[in-house]
């Protein structure tokens, strides 16, 4: 477990490697959500009271709209990215056998998959969209 | 449990330990969250009956309590997110970085309190009425 002395984010890996590219996706993942997660938290929670939000409402007001369809896929693809392999940096923390490692991170990349398949799947064919 | 738990705090650090201790608890819970979310929407299209009992869940007293932490973990995870991303690219600020966490708990509590008083409203709108009636307005 590495924890910088200075701030309480992870240690810039060295090299050019993928951890490295993780190391910067996982800020530039984390400013979009900065944005996105906290808009779409606030129009659904504060602008929207979930006592209104039916299967209906999603479909007839809220997604009847080819933006917040986009806005809403891309804002699930940079959760999953940013939250997966956020987990991926816990589980290598606290789990240390080889073995065990290789089964849970299996375990997390096809939950992973399921995700991003049933998420897709629910923004691109659900009816409503009138364009 | 107690070993995590110690690990968890294992480094007597001051606010860098829990701020980063915080982070990682925020990220977890806000992890499960978007399971739980990516399923909910997926019973619009599979069986939307199913999808409005849950919204009512949401949508109780319980759900709306679960609703205030799981806003809390993103708006802490989302500002000690920035923080950490500052210190990275401008290291020159390491040494506020006691104070900018202080100023994360301010944003925190300025934003977040009147958050959670608009997500719990609907709990405590009759008092509020009844209060505001005694007191002659309206």
């Amino acid at each position: 477990m590495r924890i910088s002395p200075r701030s309480s984010g992870r240690v810039k890996p060295s090299g050019r490697g993928t951890e490295v590219a993780i190391w910067y996706l996982m800020r530039v993942t984390g400013v979009l959500l900065f944005v996105m997660a906290l808009a779409h938290f606030s129009i659904l929670h504060f602008i929207w009271d979930p006592a209104e939000q039916t299967a209906e409402f999603v479909t007839r007001e809220r997604w009847n709209n080819l933006f917040w369809r986009a806005f809403d896929w891309t804002l699930l693809m940079l959760v999953l990215f940013h939250s997966f392999v956020g987990m991926r940096t816990v589980i290598l923390d606290y789990v240390h056998g080889a073995r065990a490692r290789v089964v849970i991170m299996s375990a997390m990349w096809i939950l992973a998959g399921i995700l991003f398949v049933i998420g897709s799947l629910v923004v691109f064919t659900l009816p409503g969209l009138e364009t | 449990m107690r070993r995590y738990l110690g690990l968890l705090f294992r480094y007597r650090g001051r606010e860098g330990t829990i701020a980063w201790a915080f982070h990682r608890i925020s990220g977890v819970g806000v992890w499960l969250f978007v399971i739980l979310h990516v399923i909910d929407i997926y019973l619009i299209g599979g069986n939307p009956d199913a999808y409005d009992e849950l919204l009512a869940f949401y949508a109780s007293a319980p759900g709306r309590i679960m609703e205030v932490l799981l806003g809390a973990a993103l708006l802490y995870h989302a500002l000690n997110g920035m923080r950490i991303i500052i210190i990275d690219l401008w290291p020159a600020m390491t040494v506020h970085h006691r104070k900018i966490w202080w100023l994360n708990w301010l944003i925190f509590f300025g934003l977040g309190l009147p958050g959670a008083a608009i997500i719990l409203l609907p709990l405590y709108r009759e008092h509020l009425d009844g209060l505001l009636r005694a007191m002659g307005v309206n």
